[in-house]
């Protein structure tokens, strides 16, 4: 175990290693240069200025090398629109992307599981129909698409729920103000990611249904929940779980989307803007710090195998 | 990533918000739908300040006493009283919420509309511009005036002023202040402004003394352009360039303006609360939000709800708006000019651009008036210059423009020695008429205009492709770079006919390569011209020639859309960028 820790340790420094080059070789690449010396009333010859005092000029290895010297010595750099520590500028944002991702994940968990019972358990019923359809829409219908029809429906023409923010700006703040503001953010982050959950259980869990422990298991008595519940969801889960810790990425990506579609300050809108002002100290500030949590996620999945299914060894060299 | 599009049809893979009006009006999803309508509008502001700039009066428009060589601005209007409503007395209390599209840093130097909107709530300027017709008019300084050689200005600064810390606003300020905008380490957008000052100095307390290299006569136009005015006291022995600013200063910033600082959640709101001691007296509204929102559809939708004050519809979005009860839609003239620009120094291109007669060809083929009426609704001017009819006190209504006669224009590249091939496409000395131009991208009022140009340009056997490119790639190779050919494009800029960094022959930033000498000439001379009349005269004989010229093809002015809740009273009478200067006159009925 200690070993394999050590090992998945380093893979996952040269894998940030690699991420971070490739990002950094990405948004260099994209054209045009850093917003705020673009301003309105700069001339060319300012802008240029700009560029070389900003070291800009330099070939974008050398840039590379400086940013990875200054990341060694602890100093992701300064956002270049904003003025500020890109550490400050990043880390203010991430309570409220938590937020929205952490409910996002339960909603879809939740329900997703859920639905993939009633639909295993219910084959070909109406209810399963039901939830095929539901499903395939919500893995299939555009995030930004969603978001805008909930808007418009909630928000514009029954004025149940608000269209933007995280809380109704200069009022007092409360928690049935703030839930509010979540409700539909959080259901178009976890749509997408619910419906695939919803899936993966449901084959899974007819998979299991028809293994011969259960059969076993009803021969001897048990009565039919136990035996779905206690016997079979905890069998059916083990792939669910790898589904569950793919969509870790999943919703983190969809964040950016609808952050922005929602008006929600959190760090999928800062790597949006950040990336149209091509201010790369926050980009890659941002990159850095999701890598690190996907890698992370991807880690404690593997370790999670452990205690689901207990036939599966983790060793150093796999 | 940019979309290639040589089609009228938009056959680019779906962008979102074409997805998302196919998708809507196929599902018949109900109404009210501001979401649908195509974003537009002028997100960012490619504001080329004119760097170094000449001509103009020494306005003189406060009650106090100084001696002025020459006579008061044209528009001499009321000067700082926003037209307000009519109906009942001001009430206070509230809170206005205006959208705002990216991040705000209140940090002057270095401009960008989301943070000048806020700028304009915290601090104030030397002089401002009116809300009618955009002629100085007194802010911080009561008075100014010059010498009889044109080479100094005397700025008499309002007594009694105060910082929002409660420090007393001095001259020292203001010496403090222009001299941060003129170094060239802050490269603040305002260096090229203020290029021909050579002194500043505080004769006294209340008394600031600015000598130029050269007569500057539009030096006070161009004063009230973003020089908001710093606090020394608060600023002096920290170090800041072009992306290092002043932290502590930033995340609380200390000015003089109606509004104090509040609050700042990045990515989500700045909000300024009511200064008690602003000198033109409390402000009615308690406080002011700017809400960050980027997508121009949401703040169509937000608006709509209560949850925006007001927004900005672009002309496709109008429609949406229709029937909204707690709305009023309000249309005003703009400093804004809309043109195609050729790069007179293009390898390929740039020797036919730089003829006079395909230039004027070029402007027989545009359908200015068909662009007008399917772009704008109407809602627009035909350009003849870049001086836009709302610029009441400088516009010049008789110059040559070129009505759309495709015949005439195919008539003159004919004698340009243009013929046309088998594919119908002119070619000259074995090289075809055939070339690239830029719009920005997501930008739908520029797109659409483009797609025209590009059919009317069709028409005459020019075959000229659109490639739209995201905004910073344009920005970049324009004025950086001057990788294009042309470009269809729009700017905003400062409210002075003094804009000889535009047109003069490397002019900073004159971008196309432009160059006449009697352009150059006509420039020099109203800029040590102060009388009025005398220089209104000179500029008209210099637009007439740019106009004649077709330095670029001026297509239109358009008009800007407000879309302001009802309940909002005293909101002055001009673009919403101006009318913030006079927020501290805006209160909310009930």
């Amino acid at each position: 175990m200690g070993r394999y820790i050590l090992s998945r340790t380093v893979q996952s420094v040269v894998l940030l290693v690699f991420v971070s080059m490739l990002t950094f070789a990405l948004i260099h690449a994209a054209p045009g240069g850093p917003g705020v010396l673009l301003a309105p009333g700069m001339t060319g010859a300012q802008i240029k200025e700009a560029q070389r005092a900003l070291g800009l000029d330099d070939p974008i290895p050398v840039q590379y090398l400086r940013w990875l010297s200054n990341l060694l010595h602890g100093n992701l750099g300064k956002s270049y629109g904003q003025g500020l520590p890109v550490s400050q500028v990043v880390i203010s944002r991430i309570p409220l992307t938590l937020e929205l991702v952490v409910t996002g994940m339960l909603l879809s968990v939740v329900f997703g599981v859920l639905i993939g019972v009633v639909s295993a358990v219910r084959r070909y019923s109406i209810v399963d129909h039901l939830a095929t359809g539901l499903t395939f829409f919500g893995m299939s219908v555009p995030v930004f698409w969603l978001g805008l029809m909930l808007i418009i429906l909630f928000s514009i023409d029954w004025h149940l729920l608000p269209s933007s923010g995280a809380v109704t700006l200069g009022a007092a703040a409360t928690l049935i103000d703030r839930l509010k503001h979540l409700v539909l953010p959080a259901v178009v982050l976890a749509t997408a990611n619910l419906a695939q959950i919803a899936r993966y259980t449901r084959s899974s869990m007819i998979e299991v249904l028809n293994a011969d422990f259960l059969r076993v298991a009803r021969a001897k008595g048990l009565r039919e929940r136990a035996v779905i519940y206690r016997h079979g969801l905890r069998n059916a889960l083990v792939p669910v779980v790898t589904v569950v810790a793919l969509g870790v990425p999943r919703l983190v990506g969809g964040v950016a989307i609808t952050e922005s579609v929602f008006a929600w300050p959190g760090m999928g809108q800062l790597a949006v803007d950040s990336a149209l002002q091509r201010d790369y100290p926050v980009i890659m500030g941002i990159t850095l710090m999701v890598s690190i949590l996907v890698i992370l996620t991807n880690f404690l999945t593997d370790l999670s195998y452990v205690f689901l299914d207990p036939r599966v060894k983790l060793t150093g060299t796999r | 990533m940019s979309i290639q599009r040589d089609g009228r049809s938009l056959d680019t893979p779906l962008d979102r918000r074409t997805f998302l009006r196919l998708t809507t009006s196929a599902a018949g999803v109900a109404a009210g739908t501001a979401l649908l309508a195509a974003c537009g509008g002028s997100s960012s502001t490619p504001t080329t300040a004119p760097a170094g700039t000449q001509s103009t009066t020494s306005t003189q428009s406060a009650p106090t006493t100084s001696s002025t060589p020459s006579t008061g601005g044209t528009g001499a209007s009321a000067a700082s009283t926003p037209a307000a409503s009519s109906g009942p007395a001001p009430k206070r209390g509230g809170t206005f919420k205006i959208p705002v599209n990216a991040n705000i840093t209140p940090w002057p130097p270095i401009g960008a509309i989301q943070n000048l909107m806020v700028n304009k709530s915290l601090f104030n300027g030397l002089v401002r511009y009116s809300p009618t017709d955009w002629t100085p008019q007194p802010d911080l300084a009561e008075s100014w005036d010059t010498s009889s050689d044109g080479l100094t200005w005397t700025f008499h600064l309002r007594k009694g002023v105060t910082w929002h810390d409660g420090k007393p606003f001095t001259a020292d300020d203001v010496k403090y202040t222009l001299g941060v905008y003129k170094d060239p380490n802050v490269n603040s957008i305002l260096l090229g402004n203020l290029e021909p000052v050579s002194s500043i100095d505080a004769v006294d307390a209340n008394t600031v003394k600015v000598t130029t290299k050269t007569p500057y006569s539009s030096f006070v136009e161009l004063l009230c352009y973003l020089c908001f005015m710093l606090p020394q006291h608060l600023l002096q022995g920290q170090k800041f360039d072009r992306t290092t600013f002043p932290q502590d200063f930033i995340q609380h910033p200390v000015g003089t303006g109606p509004f104090k600082f509040g609050e700042h959640v990045p990515g989500d709101h700045f909000t300024v609360v009511a200064n008690e001691n602003y000198y033109e007296g409390r402000p009615y509204l308690d406080s002011v939000i700017y809400k960050i929102v980027r997508d121009q559809n949401s703040t169509i939708a937000q608006v709509k709800t209560g949850e925006l004050d007001i927004a900005f519809p672009s002309f496709a979005q109008l429609s949406t708006l229709q029937g909204t009860s707690n709305l009023q839609i309000i249309e005003r003239g703009l400093m804004d000019y809309r043109f195609f620009a050729g790069y007179y120094k293009n390898p390929q291109f740039g020797p036919w651009f730089s003829q006079k007669a395909v230039r004027q060809a070029l402007a027989y083929a545009i359908d200015v008036q068909g662009i007008i009426k399917q772009v704008t609704q109407g809602k627009a001017d035909r350009s003849n210059g870049p001086l836009p009819p709302a610029l009441k006190a400088w516009y010049i209504p008789d110059l040559p423009v070129f009505d759309y006669d495709p015949n005439k224009a195919g008539q003159m590249l004919s004698d340009a020695g243009f013929k046309k091939g088998s594919d119908g496409i002119l070619a000259k000395d074995g090289q075809k008429y055939q070339f690239t131009f830029y719009t920005d991208q997501g930008q739908p009022e520029r797109e659409q205009t483009a797609l025209i140009l590009q059919q009317n340009f069709k028409d005459i056997g020019i075959d000229a492709k659109l490639q739209t490119l995201e905004f910073n790639d344009l920005q970049n190779r324009y004025r950086v770079t001057h990788d294009f050919t042309a470009m269809a494009y729009y700017y905003v800029t400062p409210a002075t006919p003094d804009q000889h960094s535009y047109w003069q022959t490397n002019g900073s930033t004159n971008e196309w390569a432009y160059s006449n000498p009697d352009v150059d000439k006509l420039f020099d001379q109203a800029m040590s011209t102060f009388d009025v009349d005398k220089r209104k005269a000179t500029f008209k004989q210099l637009y007439t020639i740019l106009a004649d010229d077709q330095a670029v093809n001026f297509i239109y002015h358009p008009h800007e859309l407000q879309a302001i809740n009802k309940r909002v009273q005293g909101w002055a009478e001009t673009d919403y960028r101006d009318a913030l200067l006079y927020l501290s006159k805006v209160w909310m009925s009930s």
